[in-house]
C-alpha cells in the first residue's frame, strides 16, 4: 500500500479512465466496465467504489470505517463528505458522511475513513454496523461539500509555510457536537500537519466522557501542538447543554476568531446566534449542513402528519393544513389540499406532464421526488420516503413535496 | 360483432368487487415482501446476459470455423432475448423502480432494440396494458396487419396473412418500433403525418444507434472479417425477433384469448378490469429457463393483472390466481408452449378465410375450414 502511494499512480489511472470515457459506443463502454468489475469492483468507471480495509470501534456506538477508494477517486479537501450507497433489502439508500481521516493518509496510503454513529432506527448506520465487514465493497461518490477551511485560513497556512516569520495565523474556534466532530477532525489534523494549528480551540460537546469520539487522536494533537486546546463539554454533567454563556466561558475571545461548527441543526443555530450577538459578520461562521436541517424538518412534519393529515379511512389526507408542491423545473409552487393527486395538481396549474392510464398501471407519469412524502391513493399507504420515482397519477402529497423532474 | 364473453354480465357487481379485492391482496402480499431476493434475481440475469453477450460477440469475431461462429450467434441471440424480455421489458414496466437503483429505473432504461424506449412505454405500458384486447383501442391486437377476430373486416389479402405474419415476426422489432406511427390511421387520413414527425425523428435516432452498433462499429472492430460479424449480428437479431413475436402471439392470440368492444369497457371497476385482463391473456407451461427467456410472459395472465411486480414472482402467485379463477368459474387459459402456439397458427388460418356471410366463402373447402378449427 505504501509503495503504491510512493509510485504516485494518481495521475495515470485517471487519464486512463478519461481515455476510456471517450469510447464512442455506450455498449462497448458498458462491456468493458462489466469485464473489469468482474475482476475487481474497484475498477469500475461507472460507479465509484471503496473497499473496507479496517473497522475501528471509537465508542460504544460509533465506528470508524477505513476505506480504500477506487484508484481514480479524485481526493478530498478536509471537511468534505462523501455520499455512500448501500442496498438494504434490495433498496438502494444513500447517506452523506464526512471524511474523518487526515489528507496525508490518503496521499500516503490511498486511504480515507468515515466515522458513523449508530442512530436508533437509522437504517443505514445500523446496516453499516451490523452488515459491513472487512473487504466488503461500498459504493461512494466523489468528495463534495463546501464546509472546508476558508481560503484566507488556507492562504495564511501556506504563507506561513513559505515565510515562517509572517503574522501568526488567524485564531480559530471549532465548535462540534457528537458525530459532528468528523469533518472537524480532518480539518484540525490538516492544520496540524502543516504546522498551522497555532491558535485554535475545539469546544466539543458530547453527552458523557465515554461518548467522546477520537479521544486519543485529539489528546495526541493537544500534546504536540501547544497552541491547540481541547475543551470537552459533557452535557449530561451538571453543566447541562452547551449554551452561549458556557461557550463564552470556554472561549472568551470568540468574537475575534473564525468559527467552524458542525453538529445537529439546533446546535449550529445556537453557535450562529452567539456570533450574531457578538456582532460578528455571518461569514465568520462556517457550518456543515448536509441533511441535518432537512432531517429536523421531516421529523417535525412527520409528527404533524400523524396528528392532522393522515386519515386512513378515506385513503386520502384530510383538508387541514395545505402542503406545498415545488416543481423545480417549472419553478412553481402548488398548494395541495390533500384531495388531488400530483398529476391533477400539475394539470390544474396548466402543466402538461406525461401520463398514461391514470390508474397506477403503466408508470408513464413517473416523476422524480427529491423530498417530502406522498400517499398512494389506491392503497391509502404512505409511499416509502426513500422512493424517489413515484407515480404521479396515484400520489397525493402528504407534506411539502419537491418534484425535480417537472 | 360476435362476443364470446360480455365481460360485465357474467358476475354481479359485488362479485367483481370481491374478485378485485382478492387480487389486490395477492398483489399487496408481494409488494410487502419485495426485497433483496428480487434484486438478486434481476442482477443475476443481467450478469448472465452480459457474459453471454460478450462471449457471443467474442466468438463471432474470433471464430475460425462455422461451428464456433454459430455458437457465437446463438449466444448473442440468447443475450438479446434475455435483455429484451426478462430485463428490458420488465424493468421498463417499473417492476424494479422501488429499488432506487438508477440501472433499474423504468423511465431511464433503454433496451437493445430499435424500438425507442419512450415510444414503447407509451404504446405498450399504457395503451396495450390498459386497453388489452379491446378492438380498435389495443393496437397490439393483430398489429393492424393481421386479422385475428371477426371484429376486423375481411379483405382478400387476408388470405395470405401467413406471409405477413412471417414478415412481422422476422422484423418484429421494427414492427414494434413503428407501432406509434399508426400507419393504417395515417393512410386513412384519421391521423395527420405531420403529427408523427417528432415520433419519426425519435425512431430514426434509435434505429441509427442500433444500426451503428450492430452493423458498423462491431464489424469495423473485426477489420477484414467484418462481413461475418454483420451476418452474425443480423442472424442474432432475427432469432430474437422470431422468438419475441412467438412469445407475444402466445400471450394474446391463442384460441381462448378473448376480445372486447370499447363500449363494454366503459366505467370498468378495478375488478372488471382484472377480469378483462384475465380473459384476454393466455399462459404457457414450461421449465424455469423457458419462463426466464420469455421474460415470464409465459405468465401473461399474471403479467397483465400485475404488470409492475417483479416478473419472477408470477410463478409464485399463479396458483393463487388459478384458485381464484376456479372459485369464480372463470376460464384460466394455459397449456404447453407448443400446444398454445398451435392454436395461434390455427387462429391465424381461420381468420385468413372469408367469413361465412361472404360470397367467397363458398370456395373454401370444408376440410380447410375444419383444419383451422372453424
Amino acid at each position: 500500500m505504501n509503495q503504491l502511494g510512493h509510485l504516485n499512480l494518481s495521475g495515470r489511472p485517471a487519464s486512463l479512465y478519461r481515455w476510456a470515457s471517450r469510447i464512442p459506443s455506450t455498449t462497448l463502454r458498458t462491456h468493458l466496465d462489466f469485464l473489469v468489475t468482474e475482476f475487481d469492483p474497484l475498477f469500475s468507471a461507472r460507479r465509484m467504489a471503496a473497499e473496507v480495509v479496517e473497522i475501528i470501534d471509537e465508542t460504544k456506538d460509533v465506528k470508524t470505517y477505513v476505506l480504500r477508494p477506487s484508484i481514480h477517486w479524485a481526493g478530498f479537501v478536509p471537511g468534505q463528505y462523501i455520499s455512500i450507497e448501500v442496498d438494504i433489502k434490495g433498496v438502494r439508500v444513500q447517506r452523506n458522511y464526512s471524511i474523518s481521516s487526515a489528507e496525508s493518509l490518503f496521499e500516503r496510503e490511498g486511504l480515507i475513513s468515515i466515522t458513523v454513529k449508530c442512530v436508533e432506527g437509522g437504517a443505514v448506520s445500523n446496516y453499516l454496523a451490523n452488515a459491513l465487514r472487512l473487504n466488503k465493497v461500498l459504493h461512494i461518490s466523489e468528495a463534495c461539500g463546501t464546509f472546508v477551511l476558508a481560503s484566507d485560513d488556507l492562504a495564511q497556512k501556506n504563507s506561513e509555510k513559505s515565510n515562517p516569520k509572517a503574522d501568526a495565523p488567524r485564531a480559530l474556534l471549532f465548535v462540534a457536537a457528537g458525530s459532528g466532530i468528523t469533518p472537524v477532525m480532518a480539518m484540525i489534523e490538516a492544520l496540524a500537519e502543516s504546522n498551522a494549528l497555532g491558535n485554535a480551540r475545539l469546544v466539543y460537546a458530547v453527552n458523557t466522557e465515554q461518548a467522546l469520539i477520537f479521544d486519543e487522536r485529539l489528546h495526541v494533537l493537544q500534546e504536540r501542538n501547544p497552541g491547540f486546546e481541547l475543551l470537552p463539554h459533557y452535557s449530561e454533567s451538571k453543566s447541562g447543554q452547551l449554551n452561549h454563556k458556557s461557550l463564552l466561558e470556554y472561549c472568551p475571545d470568540a468574537a475575534e476568531r473564525a468559527i467552524y461548527t458542525c453538529g445537529p441543526a439546533g446546535f449550529m443555530e445556537m453557535v450562529k446566534g452567539l456570533a450574531a450577538k457578538l456582532g460578528m459578520p455571518e461569514s465568520a461562521v462556517r457550518s456543515e449542513s448536509f441533511g441535518l436541517s432537512r432531517a429536523k424538518n421531516i421529523a417535525d412534519r412527520l409528527s404533524q402528519a400523524r396528528k392532522t393529515r393522515v386519515s386512513c379511512d378515506s385513503g386520502k389526507a384530510s383538508n387541514a393544513n395545505p402542503a406545498h408542491v415545488t416543481l423545480v423545473k417549472a419553478q412553481t409552487t402548488l398548494v395541495a389540499k390533500g384531495d388531488k393527486t400530483l398529476l391533477e395538481l400539475a394539470e390544474q396549474a396548466g402543466l402538461k406532464p406525461k401520463f398514461g392510464c391514470r390508474m397506477g398501471v403503466c408508470h408513464e407519469c413517473k416523476c422524480e421526488k427529491s423530498s417530502g412524502r406522498v400517499m398512494n391513493s389506491l392503497t391509502g399507504e404512505l409511499v416509502p420516503e426513500e422512493q424517489t420515482h413515484i407515480q404521479a397519477c396515484i400520489s397525493i402529497p402528504v407534506d411539502d413535496v419537491s418534484i425535480e423532474s417537472w | 360483432m360476435d362476443m364470446k364473453t360480455r365481460p360485465h354480465n357474467l358476475m354481479v357487481a359485488s362479485e367483481f368487487q370481491e374478485f378485485g379485492k382478492a387480487l389486490d391482496e395477492i398483489r399487496q402480499d408481494v409488494m410487502d415482501d419485495l426485497g433483496q431476493r428480487d434484486v438478486d434475481h434481476i442482477k443475476g440475469v443481467m450478469h448472465k446476459q452480459r457474459l453471454a453477450e460478450i462471449m457471443g460477440r467474442g466468438l463471432i469475431h474470433f471464430s475460425l470455423n462455422p461451428v464456433t461462429w454459430a455458437a457465437g450467434v446463438g449466444l448473442l441471440s440468447a443475450s438479446k432475448i434475455l435483455e429484451n424480455m426478462e430485463i428490458g421489458h420488465n424493468i421498463m414496466h417499473g417492476q424494479y423502480d422501488w429499488t432506487n437503483d438508477p440501472e433499474l429505473q423504468s423511465q431511464s432504461y433503454d433496451w437493445d432494440n430499435v424500438c425507442d424506449a419512450d415510444s414503447w412505454r407509451k404504446t405498450h405500458n399504457y395503451e396495450h396494458h390498459t386497453y388489452t384486447n379491446i378492438l380498435g383501442k389495443d393496437r397490439d391486437y393483430g398489429y393492424a396487419v393481421l386479422r385475428l377476430d371477426d371484429g376486423v373486416e375481411w379483405k382478400p389479402w387476408h388470405l395470405v396473412q401467413f406471409i405477413q405474419y412471417g414478415m412481422l415476426s422476422g422484423l418484429f422489432e421494427y414492427g414494434v418500433a413503428l407501432h406509434e406511427l399508426e400507419f393504417d390511421r395515417v393512410k386513412s387520413g384519421e391521423v395527420k403525418l405531420k403529427d408523427k414527425v417528432l415520433f419519426l425523428k425519435r425512431f430514426a435516432a434509435k434505429t441509427k444507434k442500433q444500426v451503428k452498433k450492430d452493423y458498423i462499429l462491431y464489424p469495423l472492430l473485426a477489420g477484414p472479417m467484418a462481413p461475418k460479424v454483420i451476418a452474425g449480428n443480423a442472424l442474432a437479431n432475427l432469432g430474437r425477433n422470431l422468438w419475441a413475436s412467438t412469445i407475444i402471439f402466445c400471450g394474446h392470440f391463442t384460441e381462448g384469448a378473448q376480445t372486447f368492444r370499447e363500449e363494454d369497457c366503459e366505467n370498468e371497476s378495478r375488478g372488471q378490469w382484472y377480469y378483462r385482463q384475465l380473459l384476454g391473456s393466455s399462459n404457457f407451461t414450461g421449465g424455469k429457463w423457458l419462463h426466464i427467456m420469455s421474460g415470464h410472459l409465459s405468465y401473461q395472465v399474471e403479467h397483465h393483472m400485475f404488470p409492475d411486480i417483479p416478473a419472477h414472482r408470477y410463478p409464485e402467485i399463479a396458483p393463487k390466481v388459478q384458485a381464484l379463477c376456479e372459485q369464480y368459474e372463470i376460464p384460466y387459459n394455459t397449456g404447453p408452449f407448443s400446444q398454445q402456439f398451435k392454436t395461434v397458427l390455427k387462429r391465424l388460418g381461420r381468420y385468413s378465410l372469408p367469413p361465412e356471410e361472404n360470397k367467397l366463402s363458398a370456395f373454401v373447402p370444408k376440410a380447410l375450414r375444419s383444419a383451422f378449427g372453424a
